[in-house]
């Protein structure tokens, strides 16, 4: 599950820890030379004629420059901003909101003038507001916050201002060769974000590091040729040049995964590269790990009481797995306050021993006894670190510990492998959440790790199938009763969103899901669910629905689409271009099996002919059988990939279009009245 | 609680129902300490309980408000709250946030919950976390104490009291004692200095005399109040809640009592604001410059009046009484910012400069917020004009323009840059003003605008193909309303973005879609009517089912009302409120593929219920399939007594939508 390591293990680095925490605040690491304050840049006759923007027609506004100047020897860092404002709506570039925490920098030297396209340029002589954004107890998150009166649709706005780091760097960053140093350490220095929201003519970043440590630097979207360069003085600096805004886009990869950027690491120990990093990591937290698991009796014990000798290897496994998740999980309760947990007062667990004498777990503890356990019955396990991959994906060049932010567990089996999850809740054996599917991680061994890749989610693990019978009567509406069952992710994703609410709060939002479906106006009954907390079963649910006016009546026809289930679908990917690749969560299907039952008198004229198409990533097939005064309907829709790079959207759009094609089909009945109109 | 008028939207204060992203931050507060409930607590934590429907999350076991005024006038009211928590969706109740400012201190916070089992636990002010009050402005000082409140769990009881000291701009108090979920108890305790006097006004509710809990105290108490649940479209929450106004004075003869009369707080809000509508050189030369050339006075209206709402960029600095007083005509015109009532400020200065006097007109921008039976400052947010119009302004296009005798008034939102002179902001239309002037002030009705203001019609000329596919060209021509939300979501953004959002609308009609060539015409022109002209073509529009295809004629476009073709179990209580009138057509020809013959066509629908009518009607001329359609909203309410009936007019415009004409294939 997503979360940290256990308690004891975060004790046991604590050093690192610190050291992350320093580099994670806005930084003390920051800023380069003191910024002209006095004079601006000249700004060519161009940039103030310019009208529109001719790589994004209609743009609000346009970056003309942009500066990030880092300098840590002073621990300051001067921003630089010049922007055109191409329309009335870009006049909002002109409030400016510098946001800062109070205890950690102080914003200084705010600067800002306005110039016209004729040259005409005003100074910034206005009141700057130091406006509160959050306090709690003594931490105050502030912003400075100014507007520029003269900004309107053709003006450049200039800004500038220096944040003032409080916060100094630990000594060892400071002065390496006065320590003794038998680790690899890191920390954070700089972050260049490239994209802004606006295209960005020109943009440059700079850092002067401390004198004495190692910099190193990693990217995203920024070939090596083109990344930081080094100076003579040791500043590494990076100019870029028409860079687009960033856009979002519905089904598009984690934002952090899509943004260009580099990433600058200070580094000391034995720290050359990432290897060393990512081996440093794993042996400390293998240690810390293996510290916790220990080799408690209690925990030989149980898993002597809870498998039998001839249970065959998945059956001891799947029995440990149900024991461990047995242990109450206090990160599935309802998050408490600081007051009401020091009430309880529940001891942190130092091992697997604690674990079991306290009966109860928190974060990634279930998983680790879970380890014990597995490990105590004969198997070979270890945890696995992944990050969660709806907020990014795993880069091993960027040294940064934090993105393996959850953990599943590895387990052989003879010549079986298993990835596990027990520390999430409701989820059953053989399954892991899809945020930890199919992603790249360090499995945690005892003196050390390896890099592995978590298997990839199968579209048989994501199913929803809908089967029931339904009564079409003279004026086309439908009811009847419906059959939902969830499997494998789909269960386990309502079981997690639905797990706070009561029995009525879990009906109403099942009978909204399947309302969702139908057309408007349509009802959903919840007549029976069952396997809510079996996580191991299918989670089912029975509806009466009535669909009211389903049909569309012509005269003597009714005239009846043969996606009951799709009417309110989204239709996705409407827009013929994409800019980011396409990424779903899992690979899923939809099964649907619905038997209609004609009226008296009704006859079935026409039915649109069976429809299929295969491509490599899915399939879809929906056909109408005619039977004795009914129809058969069958539909299948199955996608087995996740990513699709952005040359293949057009295939994917093509997909679903011809789903939407052949869901509104429709089957024509003879309703037997006398034909109303004619032309 | 204090409201201020700079757009911001009207919300409840003392519980703010959305989450905040500090919310987090407040889990990790809440230290411990010596903890015990008061008595108030406990005793309501006693109450015995009616039995209450299954999906009520939670109760107010007490709502007790308690106002003392002092003979200066000062304000101190205490407010306790206690809730018995009934389902795990009620927690979000043990989230408490209370308003404050320079001239409402917060004086004392603190708040308990009794578990079912277990101590009690107490929280206070120096737990909660603060934050700025509303996001919009530049800075305001304005903030909110959130407070969580601990063990907020089913079967569990949570309270908590606060006091606020206020200096109001009215002697006024308000008590809301209906909520979105059951009351068992609400009680409102008054208390006066002698020889003063008090005037209740009841909304929604029977009135009923307090008790005399005291020399000059009354104390109104009431039991087992249903719950007002939130529907879709329903009225603002003042129109349909059940709430008591109430405004105390000196009893002195012939004293004008500030905030008792509409007259007073329009008169209160003039002279406030009056000094500030004064013209130095910079505005009478500015006045002089974009009137030069215009011919008649309307057009030096228009021109002084585009120059406020498109020139002047809406900043919101409020500090201390700026929340309601606005900055000087002069600064705002050096600065090129201001919020709504700076904006008002500098167009009545300006106008003045032409001769022609406009008032200040304090507004809610969600109609329904002021009741004319509480005259009160306290629940406007907005600030508008009403332009006196000279006798020799043509009122053919003044479609917001009212009667006021001898002359007539033309009522103008400078603030918003959607909506053109002439024009009033579709929240506005219909929703009660309060014209004010130095001696006096009046509450009015703004016009709502007819059907024809807010206009939409759409053309296609259309081919269609032996295998289903349809291509050809739509021309939509827009005004009022549904220009301006269309502007809205076009203007921000770059000719790319607007593409996709057309193919957006495009494809959630038609599947398989591609559009072709869009242009966009008077986009920045709000006096224009919003031209859009688009083409597509689609595979696999009309439906092959053996020999026939079929082919719905509606093609582009919903004229349903989301909210009332909802089914819902529980009926609806409460009337519709749609924000605004409106007369909508289609005209669609399509030209069929040779091959192939109507076979059948789907009938015309003709109805009309007085609020709404629709026509539809399908024909064939040639080889050309014409449909045309007229939807005309008449009037923004819908009472509840006549909701079913709309129900089934909008039921009968789905299913037009819905239907199909059925092709068959010529013999050959």
């Amino acid at each position: 599950m997503r979360g940290g390591p256990p308690s004891a293990c975060r004790k046991n680095v604590t050093r690192l820890v610190c050291l992350a925490l320093l580099a994670a605040l806005p930084g003390w690491q920051i800023q380069g030379q003191k910024p002209a304050v006095s004079d601006w840049p000249d700004i060519p006759a161009d940039e103030l004629g310019m009208k529109d923007d001719p790589s994004n027609p209609g743009a609000r506004a346009i970056v003309l420059y942009r500066e990030v100047m880092t300098d840590d020897a002073k621990y300051v860092e001067s921003h630089y901003y010049r922007i055109k404002i191409l329309t009335e709506e870009g006049r909002k570039y002109a409030d400016i909101e510098i946001p800062y925490f109070a205890k950690a920098a102080s914003i200084e030297e705010i600067r800002a003038r306005v110039v016209q396209p004729d040259g005409k340029s005003t100074v910034f002589s206005g009141q700057v507001f130091d406006k509160l954004v959050v306090k709690a107890r003594k931490a105050k998150f502030q912003a400075k916050t100014l507007t520029l009166p003269e900004a309107r649709s053709g003006s450049v706005i200039e800004y500038k201002y220096l944040i003032r780091f409080h916060m100094r760097p630990p000594d060892v960053f400071k002065h390496p060769e006065r320590y003794m140093i038998d680790t690899t350490v890191s920390t954070p220095a700089a972050h260049w974000i490239i994209p802004h929201e606006l295209f960005t003519r020109r943009a440059r970043f700079s850092i002067r590091p401390l004198p004495r440590v190692k910099l190193i630097w990693s990217s995203v979207g920024v070939e090596r040729e083109h990344g930081p360069r080094s100076l003579p003085d040791g500043t590494f600096e990076m100019e870029v040049h028409n860079v687009p805004g960033f856009q979002e886009e519905e089904y598009m990869p984690p934002e952090d995964s899509l943004r260009a950027r580099v990433d600058f690491f200070y580094a000391v120990g034995f720290l050359y590269d990432a290897h060393d990093y990512w081996a440093a990591y794993a042996k400390n937290l293998g240690e810390a790990i293996q510290g916790f698991l220990g080799d408690a009796k209690a925990v030989r014990r149980m898993a002597e009481e809870t498998v039998a000798p001839a249970d065959t290897p998945e059956a001891k496994l799947r029995k440990l797995y149900a024991r461990a998740q047995q242990v109450r999980h206090l990160s599935f309760e309802r998050e408490k306050t600081e007051q009401e947990e020091k009430r309880e007062n529940l001891k942190a667990n130092k091992s697997v021993g604690d674990l079991l004498k306290h009966g109860y777990a928190s974060a990634n503890e279930v998983n680790l006894l879970f380890v014990a356990l597995a490990r105590a019955a004969g198997f070979e396990s270890a945890p696995v670190m992944v990050p969660s991959r709806d907020r990014q994906f795993f880069r091993a060049n960027l040294l940064e510990r934090g993105q393996l932010n959850a953990m599943v567990v590895w387990v052989q089996a003879g010549p079986k492998e298993y990835y596990l999850d027990p520390s999430t809740q409701y989820c059953p054996f053989g399954l892991v959440p899809w945020i930890e599917t199919d992603t790249s991680g360090y499995r945690i061994e005892k003196t050390g790790g390896a890099l592995v890749t978590t298997p990839a989610s199968k579209s048989a693990d994501a199913v929803i199938e809908r089967k029931g019978s339904l009564q079409v009567d003279a004026e086309g509406n439908l009811e009847g009763k419906v059959q939902v069952t969830f499997r494998g992710q789909e269960a386990l994703e309502r079981r997690l969103e639905y797990r706070e609410k009561d029995g009525e709060g879990r009906k109403r939002a099942l009978e909204d899901e399947v309302k969702s479906w139908l057309h408007p106006g349509s009802t959903a009954v919840l007549i029976s669910v069952s396997n809510w907390e079996e996580a191991s079963e299918t989670l089912q649910a029975a509806f009466t629905i009535r669909v009211p006016e389903y049909g569309s009546q012509t005269g003597r026809r009714l005239l009846l689409p043969v996606g009951i289930f799709q009417a309110r679908e989204r239709h996705f990917f409407q827009s013929a271009k994409r800019v980011h690749p396409v990424y779903f969560p899992f690979p899923y299907q939809e099964l649907d099996e619905i038997t209609l039952q004609l009226a008296p008198g009704q006859t079935m004229e026409n039915t649109p002919g069976p429809r299929r198409q295969t491509f490599p990533f899915g399939r879809y097939e929906i056909s109408c059988s005619r039977l004795d005064k009914a129809v058969r309907l069958e539909r299948r829709a199955v996608l087995d990939g996740i990513y699709f790079k952005t040359e293949s959207y057009t295939l994917l759009k093509a997909f679903y279009d011809g789903i939407r094609v052949g869901d509104e089909q429709q089957m024509v009945l003879q309703s037997g009245a006398t034909a109303s109109s004619a032309h | 609680m204090n409201n201020r008028w700079s757009c911001n939207l009207a919300r409840p204060l003392h519980r703010l129902t959305s989450v905040f992203p500090v919310a987090i931050a407040l889990a990790a507060l809440a230290a411990e300490a010596r903890a015990s409930a008061p008595d108030w607590l406990r005793s309501a934590a006693q109450a015995t309980l009616p039995k209450y429907p299954a999906e009520t999350n939670a109760v107010v076991l007490l709502d007790d408000q308690s106002t003392t005024v002092t003979e200066a006038g000062e304000m101190r009211t205490l407010y306790r709250r206690a809730y018995r928590i009934l389902r795990a969706e009620g927690r979000d109740r043990g989230l408490l946030a209370v308003f404050f400012d320079n001239e409402t201190r917060l004086t004392q916070l603190k708040a308990w919950s009794i578990p079912a089992a277990g101590r009690d636990y107490e929280v206070k002010e120096k737990d909660a976390i603060e934050t700025s009050a509303f996001n919009f402005a530049l800075y305001q000082d304005t903030r909110t104490k959130l407070l969580k409140i601990p063990a907020a769990e089913p079967g569990n009881v949570i309270g908590y009291e606060y006091e606020q000291r206020r200096r109001p701009l009215g002697l006024q108090d308000a008590w809301h004692f209906q909520h979105d979920i059951p009351v068992r108890r609400s009680r409102f305790t008054l208390r006066l200095p002698q020889g003063w006097e008090y005037k209740a006004h009841w909304l929604n509710y029977r009135a009923f005399e307090p008790r005399a809990a005291g020399e000059n105290q009354w104390v109104w108490e009431m039991e087992d109040l249903a719950a007002i649940e939130p529907e879709q479209s329903m009225p603002a929450w003042p129109a349909v809640a059940g709430w008591m106004g109430v405004t105390f004075y000196p009893r002195r003869a012939g004293s004008a009592q500030a905030g008792s009369t509409w007259a007073e707080v329009g008169s209160w809000y003039a002279r406030l604001a009056g000094g500030r509508r004064a013209a130095d050189a910079g505005i009478r030369q500015k006045v002089a410059e974009l009137t030069a050339g215009a011919a008649t006075t309307l057009d030096k209206i228009a021109k002084l009046s585009a120059f406020v709402q498109k020139e002047i960029r809406y900043v919101a600095i409020e500090i201390g009484i700026g929340g309601y007083q606005p900055h000087a005509a002069h600064d705002v015109l050096a600065n090129r910012y201001g919020d709504c009532k700076d904006k008002a400020t500098l167009l009545g200065a300006m106008l003045n400069e032409i001769g022609v006097r406009a008032d200040y007109v304090l507004i809610n921008t969600d109609r329904g917020m002021i009741v004319p039976e509480f005259p009160s400052a306290l629940g406007f947010n907005h600030v508008i004009l009403a332009i006196r119009l000279p006798a020799d302004v043509p009122m053919q296009r003044l479609l917001a323009a009212q009667p006021d005798p001898p002359g007539t008034v033309l009522y103008f939102d400078p603030t918003s840059t959607l909506v053109p002179l002439g024009y009033l902001p579709d929240s506005l239309q219909a929703n009660y003003g309060l014209v004010a002037w130095e001696s006096g002030g009046e509450l009015r009705k703004l016009p709502m605008l007819a059907p024809g203001a807010n206009r939409l019609l759409r053309s296609a000329k259309l081919t269609l193909t032996p295998v289903g596919g349809l291509q050809g060209a739509v021309v939509e021509i827009r005004s009022g309303a549904l220009a301006a939300e269309l502007r809205a979501r076009l203007l921000g953004v770059s000719e790319a973005d607007r593409r996709k959002r057309l193919e957006g609308f495009l494809a959630s009609f038609v599947g398989s879609s591609a559009l072709r060539g869009t242009q966009v015409e008077n986009l920045d022109d709000p006096a224009m009517d919003l031209v859009i002209h688009y083409g597509f073509t689609a595979t696999d529009y009309a439906k092959a089912a053996g020999d026939l295809l079929l082919v719905r004629p509606r093609v582009l476009g919903h004229k349903g009302e989301g909210v009332l073709e909802e089914a819902g179990k529980k009926e609806r209580k409460y009337p519709v409120d749609f924000p605004y009138t409106s007369s909508q057509g289609d005209i669609v020809e399509i030209t069929l593929p040779d091959g192939y013959k109507v076979d059948e066509l789907p009938p015309p629908v003709d109805t009309d219920t007085g609020i709404a009518e629709y026509h539809s009607h399908c024909e064939v001329n040639g080889n050309v399939l014409r449909y045309t359609r007229r939807y005309v909203l008449k009037d923004v309410r819908v009472p509840l007594e006549r909701v079913s009936e709309l129900k089934k007019f909008y039921s009968q415009v789905a299913a037009d939508e819905r239907n199909s004409a059925v092709l068959k294939r010529s013999a050959q």
